[in-house]
């Protein structure tokens, strides 16, 4: 495998859990995840790499918003990872026990290692968990969406309460005496 | 018929193979390394080393001990292409450098109809295939 060049750190930050398969060739090739502790936070594992004893993964996080222009051919797959400043390369033997885990500059990541231009989706050569993860990303589940969404429902509370005070003090003005 | 780890199929849940395969004589095409005998050739996903990833439901499961096989050598090439562009160049070292030819007959297994988009088989071997005089690498990937 080839010698990177990046930052060791001792663990992901986040506790995988595994989604579904994207791409799928007797094993997976790419997968979805998200953080157990934080289901908006999308991650996905792209194989890069292998010699007799470990995979090498590439894994990069991912905003609902460019999975939705993923999915919608605006963006490839490539775009899709160099919108992050780094990537985890993660080295893993059987099923998804780490062996090591480097935080590698985008710019330093081998070009072997990275999808072609032109590696827009196409529904029919991924799986059909794909279909489930376009549908979900359309949802507005990211946090910014999220945080919006509050926010429209605190202005609507708000203007409910605001009219109900109106009703409020009109019923009180008339138990006042003029 | 009784088919290559029968043993594994015994430990499933869903039936294995699916009930829907069935025997066929056709000539089919799998993408392979250079080498016809080497070991990483015909080993399905669950005997290999390292895999990738195996938290596999039980039908999913059983299609891990099928082969991927294609319908022509033009569908396995195609076929090939899409996934590295996707995946990047390195996809030989994991999924293999040429293609391999074999004519197979109702003795030998069961598989899935080709997919009509992409030509791929799923195919369970019989007992006593001898994969290494079957197949024949006809051209590289």
């Amino acid at each position: 495998m080839e010698i990177l060049k990046g930052l060791k750190v001792k663990n992901l930050g986040f506790i995988p859990q595994k989604m579904g398969d994207l791409l799928y060739h007797e094993g997976t090739l790419l997968a979805h995840f998200v953080d157990a502790n934080n289901k908006q936070e999308h991650y996905l594992y792209k194989w890069s790499d292998c010699n007799d004893t470990y995979n090498r993964w590439l894994i990069f996080k991912n905003s609902t918003k460019n999975l939705q222009r993923f999915f919608d051919k605006k963006i490839s797959l490539l775009d899709l990872i160099k919108a992050n400043p780094f990537v985890f390369i993660v080295d893993m033997a059987d099923d998804l026990h780490v062996k090591s885990v480097m935080i590698v500059n985008i710019d330093k990541i081998p070009i072997t290692y990275l999808p072609f231009s032109d590696s827009f989706f196409e529904a029919d050569e991924y799986e059909p968990y794909a279909l489930t993860l376009q549908k979900q990303s359309v949802a507005p589940n990211d946090t910014y969406t999220l945080i919006l969404s509050e926010i429209e429902k605190l202005k609507i509370q708000q203007k409910e309460n605001h009219t109900l005070l109106q009703i409020v003090n009109t019923r009180v003005e008339s138990f006042l005496p003029h | 018929m009784e088919f290559q780890y029968t043993d594994e199929f015994k430990k499933l849940a869903s039936q294995c193979p699916p009930a829907m395969y069935s025997t066929k004589n056709i000539v089919i095409f799998r993408w392979v390394f250079e080498d016809i005998k080497d070991a990483r050739n015909f080993l399905p996903l669950p005997y290999r080393n390292p895999k990738r990833f195996l938290n596999l439901d039980d039908v999913t499961k059983c299609q891990s001990f099928s082969l991927s096989l294609y319908d022509t050598e033009h569908n396995a090439k195609q076929q090939f292409a899409k996934l590295r562009n996707k995946i990047g160049i390195n996809i030989y070292k994991t999924i293999g450098t040429n293609i391999a030819k074999a004519e197979i007959t109702e003795k030998d297994g069961v598989s899935d109809e080709p997919n009509a988009t992409t030509g791929h088989i799923s195919h369970h071997f019989a007992v006593g295939f001898d994969y290494e005089d079957t197949f024949t690498i006809i051209s590289n990937l």
